[in-house]
């Protein structure tokens, strides 16, 4: 503080000395700028006065004022202009004019602002199209002024272009993107329509997105105008596409998408392109961008629909040929895969559904995947869960089996009928083959188990659900020898003809088994045929050879005598016939066929041997109880015995008794039984049968199971208490040849526990000691 | 009442008579017997030896004066091997077929 009041007679005593100074600079500027003329001061102010004219020309009006008459002439503008250009002045000049532009950017904001809230109000977009004129003529006012300096070399007019644009983005109410989507649409949709109509000022203003550019906005827009645009696309696939499979969509898309939208994107993208050919090469990269998003539209619905499109398959081959090509061009395979797992799980993979309908839709996805890509890398993500489902289910093999054996199953109508019968290859066998000139790497998607697998066939894909092919013959040998002895006519072309095929598929040693059958049945019809010769009988039995037969159910049947007597006349023949052997026969197979004379009427039937003895004794005694038909049968079970009397009571042949017992009707009860006579009525033994298979089959994988009883013992002994979940992994693991799956596990272990072998608790086993 | 068969599909299965006694009845308890293996392939009778692939005459079975009965072709394979010096695998006793 002390020291300020100095400095002040120090700066007094240097005025003069400052003053003369700035003088002296003064001076030197002036005659810098006069350029060593003379009559510099004189300069100055015209060129003061050209500054003012030329503001005052350039000046942005508002254009709904009545345009001022023109301040200057044209000469006097000129010569203004000339005169700033000599000292270099037309360029702040020009920055000049463009500040004005800015600050004047609220004679536009009152024109947008309420064009919006008209917009808001009415969501009228051909008014609001009008802004876009309006908009124009202001930049067409405005710029016309910055052509003046064009003239002195001097091009304003990206400049100007880049002020208004500064301006207009400046000034957008937040409103004005949604309404200025809504136009967009409004052009793409209603293209023709929107043609302005004649009457206003539309007619003449240029199109919309040629105003856009003229404004210098367009990149700035371009977000709403693809957003527009892919959600239009969006729209047109949702709207014509889903459930459409029958014909290809993707052609239809992108004549649409040629034929309307390729010319809206061309105003936006290529208005300047001098001639057609310029124009397809701007327009090559946007085209293919939105075709990209339609194929990625399509895509996404089919692939939402693929289960469907899958159970309607080969109907929807088209929808599928379209989801092949959108495929290609997006890259959505990992989100199909997904999608498709996902909608098998819950539409397929459960309980409700029948293993019939799951193997039909496998086989429809298998067919389905490899025309959408032959490489079978989708169709091994998405098989492996149902594959590893269908090796649950316990009828699985029964079901592949019988449609196998049919013609005209869910395996008939196969594309396999062109290519012949071919032999089921092993899944395992090594696929890479060295010397194969068509060879081509794994896919780079494909999953680590993935293996480049050549064609095969569906039969070949189904098989290989399970890893040992010995259940199928097992399977297939059941269900041949239910058929081979249900036929009683003697046609035995079908079963053969089928067998062939069985056997080139099968090969024929694994089919070993069934040849045997199938000889054996042709010698049943060589045997009767040379014993009827010695005399005629009812009889036609099937001889088999039983160790080449699924295990038949043998229940013990003591047959009335009439019937016996057959047999053994029969088997004495045999005998007779091939020496050293002797029959044996099965006495609860095959069917009787009966005819009963009674006193009023004559009753044929077909009948099971049960039925037929029941009924036999009968005709000696007309009152027998259950039990002791039972008796005389020597059968066990008394359910089998009262279950074929009731058949008999059915045709109206016996009646029950109040005590249980039944009474042979030598004549009818009225209304019952009375209008059969003389009728053929078939008591279906065949159901019969069916059953007996179906059990047999079940106690057979018990049977199989038994060997593995030693290691449940011994397991439970040494762990105490296991889960049947435990035990099953423990035997996977340990056993050798176990193939079973947790349910027959689950049977054998209820199987055991009747037996009392183990214990319960639960879901805990344990060995009972 | 009277009842008449009109036509009767049955099935049997046939078995080689292997025992003197045999005559096609009343043996159910000796069904799955151990006797009823051929002691050389042991593989049942009424199956094949395993070079063959039907059963029944095209494999016929073969019974030594020793009682023992084997496969034909099973029995006459071992005879002639060297190393069977023409005897009986079960008895060696020597094989004289009957």
């Amino acid at each position: 503080m002390n020291k300020e009041p100095q400095l002040f007679p120090k700066m007094n005593h240097n005025e003069m000395s400052i003053e003369e100074s700035l003088r002296t600079n003064w001076q030197f500027s002036i005659e810098v700028l006069n350029g060593g003329r003379e009559d510099s001061a004189g300069i100055r102010l015209l060129e003061a006065r050209a500054w003012e004219i030329a503001c005052e020309a350039l000046k942005p009006r508002n254009i709904h004022l009545p345009a001022p008459p023109p301040s200057y002439d044209e000469r006097t503008l000129q010569q203004a202009f000339e005169m700033l250009k000599a000292p270099h002045k037309l360029r702040p000049l020009l920055q000049w004019f463009l500040d004005q532009i800015r600050n004047c950017r609220y004679m536009l904001q009152k024109d947008i602002l309420e064009f919006t809230r008209h917009w808001e109000e009415t969501m009228d977009v051909r008014h609001f199209r009008e802004l876009f004129n309006v908009l124009s003529e202001w930049f067409s006012v405005w710029g016309k002024e910055v052509l003046a300096f064009k003239k002195y070399d001097l091009d304003g007019h990206f400049a100007f272009q880049r002020a208004f644009r500064a301006s207009l983005l400046s000034i957008l109410p937040p409103s004005f993107s949604s309404a200025f989507t809504a136009l967009l649409k409004f052009t793409l949709v209603d293209s023709e329509s929107f043609t302005p109509p004649a009457s206003q000022s539309l007619s003449r203003s240029p199109l919309l997105f040629e105003q856009i550019n003229t404004f210098g906005v367009s990149e700035d827009f371009e977000n709403i105008i693809t957003n527009v645009l892919y959600e239009e696309i969006r729209v047109r696939v949702m709207d014509t596409c889903p459930g459409e499979w029958e014909e290809s969509m993707l052609p239809g898309l992108r004549e649409w998408f040629t034929q309307k939208a390729l010319p809206w994107i061309a105003g936006m993208y290529a208005s300047g392109a001098p001639n057609e050919e310029r124009l397809r090469a701007v327009l090559g990269p946007v085209t293919q961008k939105f075709d990209y998003h339609l194929c990625k539209m399509l895509c996404d619905l089919r692939t939402n629909e693929i289960f469907d499109i899958i159970v309607n398959y080969p109907n929807s081959m088209s929808a599928v040929l379209d989801l092949k090509e959108c495929l290609s061009r997006t890259d959505q395979r990992a989100k199909f895969v997904q999608a498709l797992r996902k909608f098998n799980t819950r539409r397929l993979l459960h309980h409700g559904a029948e293993t019939s309908n799951i193997l039909e839709q496998y086989i429809n996805t298998i067919r389905c995947l490899r025309l959408l890509d032959p490489a079978g890398v989708l169709l091994f993500s998405v098989a492996e869960p149902i594959r590893r489902y269908l090796r649950e289910r316990p009828d699985t093999i029964r079901c592949i089996v019988s449609n196998l054996a049919t013609d005209d199953g869910i395996l008939g109508l196969s594309d396999e009928k062109d290519s012949g019968i071919t032999p089921i290859r092993d899944a395992l066998e090594s696929a890479d083959d060295y010397s194969d000139p068509n060879w081509h790497p794994e896919p780079n998607d494909a999953e680590p188990g993935f293996r480049t697998s050549r064609p095969t066939d569906i039969i070949s894909i189904l098989v290989s659900i399970y890893d040992s092919r010995d259940l199928f013959i097992k399977e297939l040998q059941i269900l041949l020898g239910r058929r081979l002895l249900a036929i009683t006519d003697g046609d035995y072309y079908d079963e053969m003809r089928r067998l062939e095929q069985l056997k080139l598929r099968f090969g024929d040693t694994q089919l070993q088994v069934c040849e045997v059958m199938m000889k054996d049945i042709l010698n049943s019809v060589r045997t009767r045929e040379g014993i009827r010769e010695l005399g005629e009988t009812p009889l036609h039995p099937t001889v088999i050879s039983h160790l080449f037969w699924p295990e038949q159910a043998k229940t013990s049947l003591v047959l009335p005598l009439e019937m016996k007597v057959l047999q053994d006349d029969f088997a004495t023949k045999y005998s007779d016939r091939n020496p050293g052997k002797y029959l044996k026969w099965i006495p609860n197979l095959g069917t009787v066929e009966l005819k009963l004379e009674l006193a009023d009427r004559t009753v044929a039937a077909k009948v099971t041997p049960l039925q037929a003895a029941v009924i036999h004794h009968f005709s000696n005694q007309d009152t027998w109880t259950p039990q002791e038909l039972a008796d005389k049968l020597d059968i066990a079970e008394a359910l089998s015995i009262t279950s074929a009397l009731q058949a008999w009571e059915n045709l109206g042949v016996l009646e029950e008794m109040p005590d249980g017992s039944y009474f042979l009707l030598e004549t009818a009860r009225e209304g019952r039984g009375a209008k059969r006579y003389n009728k053929m009525v078939l008591i279906a033994p065949e159901t019969v049968g069916e059953v007996e298979a179906a059990e047999t089959a079940e106690r057979e994988q018990t049977e199989r199971m038994r060997v593995h009883w030693q290691f449940i013992k011994g397991m439970l002994n040494s762990f105490g208490k296991l889960t049947l979940e435990e035990i099953h992994g423990k035997l996977r693991f340990f056993a050798p040849d176990y193939d079973h799956t947790q349910e027959h596990l689950a049977i054998f272990m209820q199987s055991a526990l009747k037996e009392g072998l183990v214990e319960v608790h639960d879901g805990v086993w344990r060995a009972v000691r | 009442m009277k009842v008449t068969i009109t036509r009767w599909d049955a099935i049997a299965h046939w078995r080689w008579q292997t025992r003197a006694n045999d005559n096609g009845d009343n043996d159910d308890e000796n069904d799955d017997d151990e006797g009823d293996l051929c002691g050389i392939c042991r593989v049942p009778f009424e199956g094949c030896c395993p070079t063959c692939k039907m059963p029944g005459e095209d494999c016929p079975l073969l019974r030594g004066q020793c009682t023992h009965i084997f496969h034909l072709h099973c029995i006459l394979k071992w005879v002639h091997s060297p190393q069977s010096k023409g005897q009986c695998p079960l008895d060696r006793r020597e094989w004289v077929g009957l």
